[in-house]
């Protein structure tokens, strides 16, 4: 999904993560209407179905790397968290900086644990905010090569939100945004 | 699901926030917890010795034998009794004396209770049931210490010596020991009349002890009531106790006033340290929600760690309290029993609750605008909604006043120290405000950094200020403490003369008197005039019962109605005595009726007006006397000073002494002993002995203080470390601008280093000008001294202040000064 800056695309994202309520028209997720469920259903749905790549990462900066991946697997009670959070940073290759806090990692590390977490809970619907938004051109390259390789892996749906034109040429839809009007290109 | 918050609980840990606001916390519960726990335990001191501190079931108090009459009564009853007569007199061996309170009793004193004593100085105590055979006495250390005596040696009292056989440890008609500055000499009755010391007119304290059945007891009291003349009263366990307990409440009161301004600034280091944690978390709640954490148990998530943190702040507090309460009653061992009664639950609950209050108005509104952060924030970088302000401040000032007023238990004591805290904090902010522009208008001339570190403490003036008031209020109360200990005992000891009196000579008989002045003449003693003294009461005033005229709870303030009055005549005005209405008597005016001039004090107290009848009793006479001036009288002076002063003759053959107050130098002290030995039942005070203990006493009470102090200190720390948290994200941003912009190091750091300096040296001067202006209230109207220039307090706030601000500034902003510019930005 592409679009000038306002022209609406993260309010969209919003709106289809459950994190926004539409005003008008109704939203349907996985066969589940959400415009009527309230803040905690809406949680539920997105611990089940969503993931997360935002552009300023939003780590916890509070907990090291292996914390911040297992996060999302610890509050669905998986036993296993741990495991798989190891599995996850050893694959985005990170198994050096299991133990490091966010503020000692560079942006493009801080990225790659931000989307090991994003998959950690293997989502149906992964959804990625202008994901290399805060990275330079060789490091964000990097961060999209690593998204799509997992995306393929996990066989995941990534709504994509860029301002990078470029990028639409490896995305299966594309479509732009223009004064809150959404058309497929 | 525990294990989840398990994990949430060890990783805030991490965050500085929590660990902060659980120093505040454990602060505010140390310091609650340590006054609470020394008043409770003082209060069942008090409680515990009032059972046996009349050492008999019913105590008949006089300052004359009893009567005839009601001899005869006590005959008749079937009780067990016993007497025990006190009195002040010299002790002296060695040639050496000491101001000593001889009690003299029965064989069968005590009747409740026991006597601890000792067989040797320092030994154990050994409880006995009944006080020294004749010949032989009792002492307390101090006049073994103070007169160079060993166990079996001989003190002289009056004209007889006497063999010291034991150490007195405890009386348990003694009660607490608190300002008993005189030491104890302890003899049989029988040896009263061999030392001679007793004369008429003698400032005597007969205690008639009786014990046994209730009934037997009222039957006693009820016949002996009627009988009852001014100067007999029977003493109860209220009356006994309660004297003693306001005394150390008075001090407690004190700490527990100093102990709020610690809880406060701890409270107020919660708060900030509060914000500062709904800062830090509020991406994380948001990052929690939008991976789908959800109802309770996304708020258990963010509370239950908080709460957790705050129980074992209140757990470490408790504790940390419990050992400052040791150091406050080591601090003030001299004043109150080695040994106290164990702590009820009132400590641990009141503690409890000061934190809970703290947590809950000063944390909780910043965690309750947490909890609704919307999630969309993390997409859209929307602010967080702001609590209204009006929520905050109503939860903080709803706290305050609980805090204050669970500290105070009083609500017009709670209300002043509120109105007084607000306007120390108006007051300290408006000077703030006025020192930050002045600092910026006085800087422009000054070198770029020093502009750029003024300008950034304008930028955030409101937080500075808050820093700055902490500072302030806390180097403010620990000046105030040194002025008090330091310079208002001195400025009140130089405001006596160099040649003031520093001996006082009380109980001269008259056939004494001729000698005695000779022999003040004799050896070059310079003394004031003899004053004549007759001891009575005021029994009435305008044929009204005094206790009738005034309201009860007056009469407690007014101590001159509690004793016996010092009576006297003259005809000429003492020097530093004043007429403030109605006239002195003169020779020529031979009145009709005998008239008497009054203490100011005493007449607003008693609310005695001119041409108001006294009527006294003394002894068994009555007079009754007409008021024909006011004096106002200077206490302080160390000259002999009277309440009453009747016209000459008024109290012509009733028993007298004489009062006089002399100087002795260095040199003349050692004619003392051939005083005492001349004139046995005279009482010599030395009054530099008296300053010296009430100089301990202020000392040990200002350690107390000072203790708690010390946490105000560590509290304000807290704050400032909670401010620089929060400014972290701005001074972060500052300077990556102006790395940016190529600023070197050196020269960021010098922008921080003026502006920390401006900082420290602003709360100086606002604690430095509080604390001259306050000491200077209280040595101008409270104790009309000179004020002393104190150069601790100025060293103190003046340079110690900045160099700790300094200091501890540079110590907050290490981290963002090691930081790359690229990376403080993208932090951003």
């Amino acid at each position: 999904m592409i679009g000038k800056s306002g022209s609406g695309k993260t309010t969209l994202l919003s709106l289809i993560a459950g994190l926004d309520v539409s005003t008008a028209g109704s939203i349907q997720l996985f066969r589940h209407t959400i415009d009527h469920m309230d803040e905690d259903a809406r949680a539920e749905l997105r611990s089940q179905y969503i993931g997360f790549v935002f552009q300023a990462f939003h780590l916890l900066p509070g907990f090291t790397a292996l914390e911040n991946v297992m996060l999302p697997l610890e509050i669905k009670d998986m036993v296993d968290a741990e495991t798989i959070a190891r599995q996850l940073l050893v694959r985005v290759g990170m198994d050096h900086r299991l133990g490091h806090y966010p503020t000692t990692l560079s942006a493009g590390e801080q990225q790659r644990v931000a989307i090991a977490r994003a998959f950690s809970t293997n989502p149906p619907l992964l959804l990625a905010d202008e994901p290399t938004g805060n990275l330079d051109t060789e490091t964000g390259k990097k961060m999209i090569e690593l998204l799509f390789e997992l995306n393929q892996e996990y066989g995941t749906t990534l709504i994509l939100v860029t301002h990078d034109e470029s990028l639409t040429r490896r995305c299966d839809r594309c479509f732009r945004l223009t004064q809150g009007k959404l058309e497929q290109i | 699901m525990f294990s989840f918050y398990n994990r949430l609980i060890k990783r805030q840990w991490r965050l500085g926030a929590i660990r902060l606001f659980c120093v505040a916390v454990t602060i505010a519960c140390a310091v609650t917890f340590s006054i609470t726990l020394l008043g409770d335990r003082l209060e069942k001191l008090f409680i515990n010795q009032s059972k046996e501190v009349l050492a008999a079931d019913l105590v008949l108090d006089s300052t004359t034998e009893l009567q005839t009459q009601q001899l005869d009564i006590i005959k008749q009853t079937s009780l067990e009794q016993a007497i025990t007569l006190r009195f002040p007199t010299m002790a002296n061996a060695n040639e050496a004396f000491i101001l000593s309170s001889v009690k003299a009793v029965t064989d069968n004193y005590p009747l409740r209770g026991q006597l601890q004593v000792s067989n040797t100085l320092y030994g154990e105590a050994v409880p006995i049931g009944h006080g020294p055979v004749a010949g032989e006495v009792w002492v307390e250390d101090r006049i073994i210490n103070e007169l160079d005596l060993s166990l079996g040696e001989y003190v002289t009292v009056g004209e007889r010596a006497f063999k010291i056989t034991r150490i007195v440890i405890y009386e348990p008609d003694r009660g607490s020991n608190f300002y008993s500055f005189t030491p104890r000499i302890l003899m049989h009755w029988d040896d009263v009349a061999s030392t001679q010391v007793i004369q008429p007119g003698s400032r005597l304290r007969y205690h008639y002890l009786f014990a046994g059945e209730t009934r037997a007891l009222e039957d006693l009291k009820q016949n002996l009531e009627p009988t009852l003349q001014p100067n007999q009263k029977f003493e109860t366990i209220k009356d006994t106790n309660e004297a003693m307990a306001n005394t150390l409440q008075r001090a407690y009161r004190f700490l527990h006033v100093t102990a709020l301004i610690a809880i406060l600034l701890g409270a107020v280091g919660a708060a900030l340290a509060s914000y500062q944690y709904a800062n830090e978390m509020t991406y994380q709640y948001a990052v929690l929600r939008c991976l789908g954490l959800r109802g309770k148990r996304l708020h258990g998530a963010i509370l239950f760690p908080f709460f957790i943190y705050s129980f074992i702040a209140i757990v470490i507090g408790m504790f940390l309290g419990g050992i400052t309460h040791y150091f406050i009653l080591n601090s003030l061992r001299d004043l109150i029993p080695s040994s106290l009664p164990p702590p009820g639950m009132e400590p641990f609950l009141l503690s409890s609750i000061t934190a809970l209050i703290v947590v809950v108005s000063f944390a909780w509104p910043f965690l309750n605008n947490l909890l609704k952060t919307p999630p969309k924030l993390l997409l859209n970088h929307a602010e967080a909604q702001e609590q209204p302000i009006i929520f905050t401040v109503t939860s903080m000032a709803i706290g305050l006043s609980i805090i204050v007023y669970l500290g105070t238990q009083n609500v017009l004591i709670s209300f002043y120290i509120i109105a007084g805290l607000c306007a120390f904090i108006l007051l300290a902010y408006g000077l703030t405000q006025l020192l930050i522009h002045w600092i910026i208008i006085r800087s422009e001339m000054q070198a770029v950094s020093t502009q750029l570190g003024a300008r950034m403490l304008g930028a955030n003036r409101r937080m500075v200020s808050l820093q700055i008031i902490a500072i302030a209020i806390t180097f403010f109360s620990l000046a105030l403490i040194q002025t008090l200990r330091d310079d208002l005992v001195s400025s009140w000891q130089s405001k006596v003369p160099e040649n003031a009196p520093n001996f006082f000579a009380i109980n001269l008989f008259a056939e004494d008197k001729l000698t005695f002045l000779a022999e003040l003449k004799q050896n070059n003693i310079s003394h004031s005039p003899l004053y004549p003294i007759v001891r009575g009461r005021l029994s009435a005033i305008n044929g009204e019962p005094v206790r009738e005229y005034v309201s009860k709870e007056k009469v407690k303030k007014v101590e001159s109605l509690n004793r016996d009055l010092a009576l006297s005549w003259g005809l000429e005005l003492p020097p530093d005595n004043k007429i403030i209405s109605g006239q002195w008597h003169k020779l020529e005016d031979r009145p009709k009726q005998i008239t008497v001039s009054v203490e100011e004090g005493v007449a607003e107290n008693l609310k005695i007006n001119l041409g108001d009848t006294l009527e006294f009793t003394i002894e068994t006479h009555k007079i009754e006397a007409l008021v024909t001036s006011l004096r106002s009288v200077e206490w302080e002076s160390f000259t002999p000073n009277f309440y009453m002063i009747f016209y000459p003759g008024s109290l012509d053959g009733l028993p007298l002494t004489y009062l006089s107050s002399m100087h002795l130098k260095q040199s003349q002290r050692t004619l003392l002993p051939t005083f005492v030995q001349h004139f046995p039942s005279v009482t010599f005070f030395d009054v530099d002995f008296l300053l010296t203990r009430i100089r301990g006493i202020i000392r040990q009470i200002s350690t107390a203080v000072e203790i708690i102090l010390y946490f105000s200190l560590f509290a304000s720390l807290i704050v400032f470390i909670a401010i620089e948290m929060i400014l972290r994200h701005y001074r972060s941003y500052s300077v990556a601008i102006f790395k940016a912009v190529g600023a070197r190091s050196e020269f960021i750091q010098k922008i921080f280093r003026s502006q920390f300096i401006f900082v420290g040296l602003i709360s100086g001067v606002i604690a430095y000008s509080l604390n001259l202006s306050i000491g200077f209230i209280i040595s101008t109207y409270f104790i009309e001294g000179d004020y002393v220039f104190n150069i601790k307090t100025a060293i103190l706030c003046l340079f110690i202040v900045p160099v700790l601000v300094l200091m501890a500034g540079y110590f907050s902003i290490q981290r963002v000064h090691q930081t790359p510019a690229k990376q403080l930005l993208t932090e951003e």
